[in-house]
């Protein structure tokens, strides 16, 4: 594999793992906003 | 200092046969006090925490919880429960602190030993709350704390007189300088094993007669005897049972039977509960408190002559705040730069080190030019911080309240609005939780619907790039220049346009009419340094985090965005252009080419289009997108900073993208748009959560969109109708 090949892969791990971490946040931020009394979701930043 | 602690007091030390278990050797203390008793710093003081503090009254509104080992290796764990001036349970927070201290609070022990904190320099205020507190039968300790302030006053408090009124022990604290914490540690270790204090007045046989069935109803519904007493006096005056008490059997009859003896006897049954506690308490005043000077005018009273006069105060308040703006720009700058030519570097010595592929894109281009081009703001974060601390801990924005209490009011907003909003300018999601003391549905969704229209601190990266980069330093009146103002009249624009929106819902959809608050103005003090640099430091280290998860990410996923698919440009094509048609081929390009319809009546391109859009996540991600969109494709690492590509970008004709009259337009944009997933998940849930929920938080989107929509059009359609489109 050439070196351009494989930091293509590591590039694109690094990707799914952020669309990851976006999609999680977003999710837990509006799962706790359903119920009344919970928290924000963690990391609110505030 | 005079201290008393359990050594010192003249009391029995028996056990208590009520003594409470302590699960696995852990302590648990909870903390009440009426707001601004430097309850907040007692609490960080004892824990080690840095829970927000305030000069002012209502700043603690969740319950948080910190811990400490004592001297035997005990585990202490200490709840701070929100400033309340009653058990009254009149508002959310009231009640919040009553439900944990009668153990009926959800997933919330009973604590073992309750530590009121007593505002030396207003006793007798302070010990309506004592008073009640001590009557539910937890073992209580007393922490007078501010007696350096009192004394400054000319009121002196004698420890050992008050312990013998009270029951309990009383330390002597001075929490800001950690005064008497050692022995407020010993007493609280010791006071389980005091007897447990009870109420200090006799009830007139009447009162006590009629209040018996009520009594015997909330021992049967389970609360412990001493507790029910206390709560059968304080529901006479109350109109509606709190939830801990909702399904008691028989207990809506017994109060409203008691209530009409009351009555027969001539009595108010909402004032019988103020009227006995004030009585004994006028009594323990007189036999604790000796005033030591004069009550001539204090400091305090001849700086409020000024600075709450009906012209000046306004006006001092507005020369205020233009001087935190205009530091925010001349100081900050020298620092903004070092920072961007220490990230310049960065991404040089990454693009010199990796070969060239999309991993060093992805480093370069996508995170450092997008979570670098936010960082660079953090000199604006901490310089604001920094000021907003120093006009906390001096107790002048209490004036500020009191201030804007006039315009509040003259809108319809409850006077208890004002903290709420002075929390949106630092971040909407705290503010809009601190709504919880507001007792009126009504006022408090009013409140919530507006508050997002303070400027917070994730708009200052955008105010500040786009002011820094496009309105020239033009110096007025000798001491402020035009950016400075600039940056001022944002943050007016938000506040006065969030009081009318708030005339406006509560003339219409939340109608209702306002209602008075007491405001407590505390003394002038010299502010703590430590405290600042902690509060400061705090807010940083929050857009650190911001910085490093949200931002980061979202710059990661536009990267990817604006690189894929790749396009082949032609060779004879020199690199700016080929940067061009990578962009407007990507994904990214596509998206923006199909919304910039929506956005050129605007007088921005698809890149701005874009970046607006992505900064739903987070505001800040505004700028970290142009970061990384301008940042993709770059013919080199020696980039230029994103300031200086903005002022270069233009349009296919030539003409420039970002004009002084589009950088306008754009912050107007920012004052209005609810651009935050956080505040919009907050409001859901503090509107009632659920399809409720739900629907005020998309009205509330919606409606801010409309706005910001509506008015960048005007700026920027007037403005060129004005002649000011070059």
């Amino acid at each position: 594999m050439s070196p351009a090949t494989i930091q293509t892969i590591l590039a694109a791990v690094v990707v799914a793992a952020a669309a990851f971490f976006i999609g999680r946040r977003f999710y837990r931020t509006y799962a706790a906003a359903r119920k009344k009394d919970d928290g924000c979701g963690g990391g609110c930043g505030c | 200092m005079d201290t008393v602690g359990p050594d010192l007091i003249d009391t029995p030390t028996a056990p208590s046969s009520a003594q409470p278990a302590r699960g696995e050797g852990v302590i648990r203390v909870a903390l009440i006090g009426n707001p601004n008793t430097g309850k907040s710093t007692l609490f960080n003081a004892l824990t080690g925490m840095r829970q927000r503090v305030g000069n002012y009254a209502g700043v603690t509104v969740e319950r948080v919880e910190g811990r400490y080992r004592n001297d035997s290796g005990h585990q202490v764990t200490v709840l701070d429960l929100p400033g309340t001036y009653s058990l009254s349970a009149n508002s959310p927070d009231e009640e919040i602190a009553l439900a944990v201290l009668v153990g009926r609070a959800p997933g919330v022990p009973a604590p073992d030993v309750v530590v009121v904190v007593l505002d030396a320099q207003n006793l007798e205020r302070n010990l309506f709350l004592a008073s009640q507190v001590i009557e539910l039968g937890h073992p209580v300790v007393i922490a007078l704390n501010q007696v350096d302030a009192a004394e400054a006053a000319g009121l002196r408090i004698d420890p050992v007189e008050l312990t013998l009124e009270l029951g309990t022990p009383v330390v002597q604290t001075v929490a800001t300088r950690g005064q008497g914490l050692d022995v407020l540690r010993r007493a609280i270790d010791r006071a389980a094993e005091m007897p447990l204090p009870e109420r200090k007045f006799e009830l007139p046989e009447p009162l006590a007669a009629a209040l018996a069935p009520v009594e015997s109803c909330l021992i049967n519904g389970g609360l412990p005897p001493s507790t029910a007493a206390m709560e059968a006096l304080r529901l006479l005056g109350t109109s509606t049972l709190e939830g801990h008490l909702k399904g008691t059997e028989g207990l809506d009859a017994a109060v409203a039977r008691a209530r009409n003896s009351v009555r027969e006897e001539g009595g108010d049954p909402r004032s019988v509960e103020a009227e006995l506690r004030y009585s004994w308490i006028a009594g323990v005043v007189e036999n604790t408190v000796h005033r030591i000077s004069g009550s001539g005018k204090t400091l305090t009273d001849r700086v409020d002559s000024v600075v709450l006069h009906r012209v000046w105060g306004p006006l001092i308040f507005v020369a205020l705040m233009a001087i935190v703006f205009q530091s925010i720009f001349t100081w900050a700058e020298p620092l903004m730069t070092s920072v961007e030519g220490l990230l310049g570097a960065i991404g040089s010595a990454v693009g010199s080190t990796l070969p060239p592929g999309d991993l060093r894109s992805l480093i370069v281009d996508g995170v450092i030019a997008g979570v670098g081009s936010v960082l660079v703001f953090i000199p604006q974060i901490t310089i604001l911080f920094l000021f907003i601390g120093f006009l906390e801990d001096t107790g002048y924005m209490a004036r500020a309240a009191f201030i804007m209490d006039r315009f509040m009011r003259g809108v319809g907003l409850h006077g208890r609005s004002f903290i709420p909003m002075l929390s949106g300018y630092a971040c909407a999601v705290p503010g809009v939780m601190s709504t919880r003391t507001i007792e009126n549905p009504k006022d408090r969704l009013a409140t919530i619907m507006v508050l997002p229209l303070m400027s917070c601190s994730a708009r200052i990266p955008i105010y500040t790039l786009l002011i820094g980069t496009f309105i020239p330093p033009i110096a007025i009146a000798g001491i402020f220049n035009l950016q400075g103002m600039t940056l001022l009249v944002m943050y007016l624009l938000g506040t006065v346009t969030a009081l009318a929106m708030a005339a406006v819902f509560k003339s219409t959809l939340l109608r209702g009419r306002p209602r008075p608050m007491i405001m407590e103005l505390p003394p002038y003090r010299l502010p703590n340094l430590r405290s600042l640099l902690l509060a400061a430091g705090h807010r940083v280290s929050l857009f650190l985090k911001k910085a490093g998860t949200i931002i980061l990410a979202v710059s990661i996923l536009l990267w990817a965005l604006a690189t894929y698919p790749k396009t082949e440009a032609p060779p004879a094509m020199d690199a700016g252009a080929a940067q061009e048609l990578q962009l407007a081929n990507s994904t990214l390009g596509q998206i923006g080419h199909a919304i910039e319809p929506l956005v050129r009546p605007l007088g921005y391109d698809w890149k701005i289009g874009v970046s607006i859009m992505s900064s739903f996540a987070a505001r800040e991600v505004f700028v970290s997108t142009m970061g990384t969109i301008y940042g993709v494709g770059e013919a080199d690492e020696t980039s230029l900073a994103l300031r200086d590509k903005l002022r270069t970008e233009t349009h296919d004709d030539g003409r420039p993208v970002y004009t002084p009259l589009v950088a306008v337009g754009l912050m107007v944009f920012y004052v209005y748009a609810m651009m935050c997933m956080s505040t919009n998940a907050v409001v859901m849930r503090e509107t009632g959560g659920g399809w409720k929920g739900l629907g005020w938080a998309s009205f509330q989107f919606l409606y801010m969109l409309a706005l910001a929509y509506g008015a960048a059009l005007l700026v920027y359609r007037g403005g060129l109708a004005l002649g000011f489109g070059a």
